[in-house]
C-alpha cells in the first residue's frame, strides 16, 4: 500500500516536473491572461484561426524534432514547405493532375530531398548543418525555377479543403496535426525505431556499439523531416489559396524555435512531441496576441526571440538545480 | 604543418622546445608513430640535446629504446613509483620485474576449465596497425589478451565486432565462415562487446537502466509494432536482482549509478541478448574492489554456462587469475600464447617484449 502510494506519488512528481508540463503551464497562463485582457481571444472564430495557424508549423516542427533528437539539424524544411506547396499547386493547375496524385507527388519530391540530405550526412559525412543548408538553397531555387516567380492561382475547392476545411467546428489542419502528433509520439515512445532515435541522440557511439545501424536511423529522420515539411507546405498553400515561390522562407527557424521552446535538447536524446506542439502553440498565440493587442507587427520577432531565450534559460537553470540536488543526495 | 609527416611534426615540436631555450623537454611516447629510421633520427637528436645540457624525460613502453637512451629509469605502476634504476642497473629484466610486482591474490575463484568446441576462429586478421592476428576460442573458455595499452587488443576486437574495417582476414563461427561488416552483423551472430570506455561506448548515460539494458535486444522485445514494456521492465528487474545492481529503482538514469553498477548494466545489456561470444574490454577498469570481485564471479558463471569469453585486461594479475589461456600482444602483433596455469607476470612481460621471437636481450642496436 505504502509503496504503491509512493510509486503514484513519484509518477505524479515525474509528470509535473517534466518540461512539457512546465511549458504547458506557461501556455495555459498565456491563454487565461489573454482572455482576460481581450475576450476576443476565446471566441470560437479566433481559436479556430489560431489553431489553424500553428497546426502546420507544428507538423513541420515534429519532423525537425526527430532530427534534433538524433543530435542533428535540418535547415532545409523551410524550402520543403515551399516546394511541397508549390509543386502540388503546379501539378494541379499546370499539369492538370488529380489533387490527390499531385499532392502525393509533391510530398514525394520533398521525401527525395530528404534522401539526399540523409545521403550527404551518412555517406559523404557532411555535417548536417552544411548538407541541409545546401539543400535549403537548392530546393528554394527549384521553387523559383518552376514558377519563374509568378504565383499559381485558381486552385480547386478540393485542394483548398486541406487547409481551409472543417470537421465539425475543428479546422481540418488541426485534425491532421493531432494525427501526425499522436503517430509520432507513440512511435517515438513505443517502437524500436523510436527508442533508437533517442539512443542515437544520447550517445551515438554507444548506440553503434550496441549493434544498431545508426546511419539507417539518421537517413530515416531526414526523410521524415523533409516529408512532414512538404506536407506542411501543402496545408499552408491550401490555406492561403495560392502558391508563391517565396512561401516558407525562414520557416526552418520557426520549426527549430518550436522544438526548443518545447524543451528539446539541441544536443539530442531528450525531447517530446507534445512539448514541440505546445512550443508551436505558444509561438502561434504570441503572434495572435500581438494582433489582438494591436502591437506593431515589427515587434513580433523581438518577442519570439525573448521567449526562446527565456524558455531555454529556465531549462538550463533547472538543470543546474537538479544537478546540485543530485550531488547533495549522493553525499548523504 | 599538416603536410608534414608525423616524424617531421615531432621535429618541429622539438625545435619549438629548443626555441624556448627549454632546459627540460618531456617526450611522451615520441616514437609511437615513427618508423625505425625516424626513431633513429630522434634518438640521435636526443643524444645531441643531452650533450648540450638539456634534460629529457622520455616516456615510452618500448623497452629497447629505454635501455638504449636512458641514464636513469623510473618505473611507475598503477600510479605509484615502484623503482628507480641508475646507470649500470638499466637492464630489460630489472625493468620488467619492477613493472610486474603485485602478487595474485585470492579474489579470483579457482577455475576448472570447461572448454568445449571451437566457436570462434579468427584467421590472419589485419586492421589498421594490427597485423595478421589468428586465434581460436572455445565455448566456456576465458581467453585473455594481455599486453600494454596500445598493443592493438581493442583494435582487433573492434574489427572482429564490425566497428572498424578489416584489411584482411577471415572469421569462422561454429566452423562456418561469416562476414561481419557492422556491429549489427556481430550481434546477429550472437557476439557481445563490453567496450573499454563504458561512459562513451557502453552506455547511454541519459537513459535509465531499463532502456540501457534492452538496447541491444529491442527487436526481440517487440510484439507487433510495439516494444512490450512490461517484458522490458521485468528483464531489467531480473538483472538488477541477479547481478545485484544497486539502485533505488529500475528507472534510475544510469548517469547517477556508481562505476561498478554502470558496468553491470552494460553486462546486463549483453546478457539479455544471450550471447555465444562475449568480448570484455577492461571490464574492471575504474571500479572498486568489491565490484571487481563480483564481475570476476560473473565471468566464471557465464563461462560455466558455455559462453565463450574474450578478456582484455591491462592488469596482469587479472588476466592470469581469470583466463584459461592468454594471448600476449605487443605493437599490433601476437607475440605468444601461454596457458594460464603456467603463466607468470614475468613470463608474459618477457613474451611481450620479445623482439621477433628472439630471447637475446642484449641484441645489438641496429644503426
Amino acid at each position: 500500500m505504502k509503496t504503491s502510494q509512493f510509486a503514484l506519488d513519484s509518477r505524479v512528481r515525474k509528470v509535473t516536473s517534466s518540461i512539457p508540463f512546465s511549458i504547458f503551464v506557461v501556455l495555459v497562463v498565456m491563454c487565461v491572461a489573454l482572455s482576460i485582457v481581450n475576450p476576443t481571444f476565446i471566441t470560437v472564430n479566433n481559436l479556430q484561426s489560431v489553431t489553424r495557424a500553428f497546426s502546420y508549423i507544428a507538423i513541420m516542427a515534429i519532423g525537425e524534432l526527430l532530427v534534433i533528437l538524433t543530435g542533428g539539424i535540418d535547415l532545409s524544411i523551410g524550402s520543403m514547405v515551399g516546394l511541397g506547396g508549390l509543386l502540388s499547386a503546379y501539378l494541379i493547375v499546370n499539369a492538370e493532375l488529380p489533387v490527390l496524385v499531385a499532392v502525393l507527388a509533391a510530398i514525394l519530391a520533398c521525401t527525395a530531398f530528404g534522401v539526399i540530405n540523409g545521403f550527404l550526412i551518412t555517406r559523404v559525412n557532411l555535417p548536417p548543418f552544411i548538407a541541409t543548408l545546401g539543400i535549403m538553397s537548392i530546393a528554394r531555387s527549384v521553387c523559383y525555377i518552376i514558377t519563374k516567380g509568378y504565383p499559381i492561382l485558381r486552385l480547386p475547392k478540393s485542394f483548398l479543403y486541406i487547409g481551409q476545411g472543417y470537421v465539425g467546428p475543428i479546422p481540418f489542419p488541426v485534425i491532421l496535426m493531432v494525427v501526425v502528433g499522436v503517430g509520432a509520439s507513440v512511435s517515438l515512445r513505443k517502437t524500436v525505431t523510436g527508442r533508437r532515435i533517442f539512443a542515437l541522440g544520447g550517445n551515438e557511439e554507444a548506440t553503434r556499439f550496441s549493434g544498431i545501424n545508426t546511419n539507417r536511423i539518421k537517413m530515416l529522420v531526414y526523410i521524415l523531416s523533409a516529408t512532414l515539411a512538404g506536407f506542411a507546405g501543402v496545408i499552408l498553400t491550401s490555406r492561403m489559396g495560392s502558391a508563391q515561390s517565396s512561401v516558407g522562407i525562414s520557416y526552418e527557424l520557426d520549426g527549430i524555435a518550436a522544438v526548443i521552446i518545447g524543451g528539446t535538447s539541441m544536443s539530442g536524446g531528450e525531447g517530446s512531441v507534445i512539448g514541440t506542439i505546445i512550443g508551436a502553440a505558444i509561438m502561434g498565440i504570441i503572434k495572435n496576441a500581438l494582433v489582438l493587442l494591436q502591437v506593431d507587427p515589427y515587434w513580433q520577432q523581438l518577442i519570439i526571440g525573448l521567449v526562446i531565450i527565456l524558455a531555454v534559460s529556465i531549462d538550463q537553470i533547472r538543470k543546474m538545480n537538479t544537478r546540485v540536488t543530485l550531488e547533495k543526495a549522493k553525499i548523504t | 604543418m599538416r603536410d608534414l609527416s608525423t616524424a617531421q611534426k615531432q621535429m618541429v615540436e622539438v625545435a619549438r622546445a629548443l626555441a624556448f631555450n627549454a632546459k627540460i623537454i618531456i617526450m611522451d611516447e615520441p616514437t609511437s608513430s615513427l618508423t625505425e629510421t625516424e626513431t633513429r633520427i630522434l634518438l640521435n637528436l636526443i643524444r645531441e640535446l643531452k650533450n648540450k645540457g638539456v634534460g629529457i624525460v622520455y616516456v615510452s613502453h618500448r623497452m629497447e629504446e629505454i635501455v638504449e637512451i636512458a641514464d636513469t629509469v623510473v618505473v611507475l605502476r598503477d600510479g605509484e613509483l615502484v623503482g628507480v634504476l641508475e646507470e649500470g642497473q638499466i637492464e630489460r629484466n630489472r625493468i620488467i620485474n619492477l613493472m610486474v610486482g603485485r602478487e595474485v591474490n585470492e579474489i579470483f575463484a579457482k577455475r576448472d576449465p570447461v572448454a568445449g568446441d571451437v566457436v570462434l576462429r579468427v584467421e590472419n586478421l589485419s586492421s589498421g596497425f594490427v597485423k595478421d592476428v589468428s586465434f581460436e576460442l572455445r565455448s566456456g573458455e576465458v581467453l585473455g589478451f594481455s599486453g600494454l595499452v596500445g598493443a592493438g587488443r581493442s583494435e582487433i576486437m573492434r574489427a572482429l565486432f564490425g566497428l572498424d574495417k578489416k584489411d584482411a582476414g577471415r572469421i569462422y563461427i561454429d566452423g562456418k565462415e561469416v562476414s561481419i561488416n557492422s556491429a549489427e552483423d556481430a550481434v546477429r551472430h550472437r557476439i557481445g562487446f563490453l567496450p573499454e570506455d563504458r561512459k562513451e561506448q557502453g552506455l547511454i548515460l541519459g537513459l535509465d537502466i531499463v532502456k540501457n539494458t534492452s538496447l541491444a535486444h529491442l527487436k526481440a522485445l517487440r510484439k507487433g509494432l510495439f516494444i512490450q514494456q512490461s517484458t522490458e521492465r521485468s528483464l531489467a528487474l531480473s538483472f538488477i536482482g541477479s547481478l545485484d545492481i544497486r539502485t533505488p529503482s529500475e528507472t534510475q538514469v544510469v548517469k547517477n549509478l556508481s562505476g561498478g553498477n554502470q558496468q553491470k548494466v552494460v553486462i546486463a545489456k549483453w546478457m539479455s541478448t544471450n550471447p555465444k561470444i562475449l568480448i570484455l574490454d577492461e571490464p574492471t577498469r575504474g571500479i572498486d574492489v568489491g565490484a571487481k570481485k563480483e564481475i570476476y564471479d560473473l565471468i566464471n558463471r557465464l563461462s560455466r554456462e558455455g559462453v565463450a569469453i574474450i578478456l582484455i585486461s591491462s592488469e596482469l594479475t587479472e588476466v592470469i587469475g581469470i583466463s584459461d589461456r592468454i594471448i600476449v600482444m605487443h605493437e599490433g602483433a601476437v607475440k605468444g600464447e601461454i596457458m594460464a596455469d603456467e603463466a607468470t607476470q614475468e613470463k608474459i612481460m618477457h613474451m611481450a617484449f620479445l623482439k621477433n621471437g628472439r630471447t637475446n636481450e642484449n641484441q645489438p642496436v641496429r644503426a
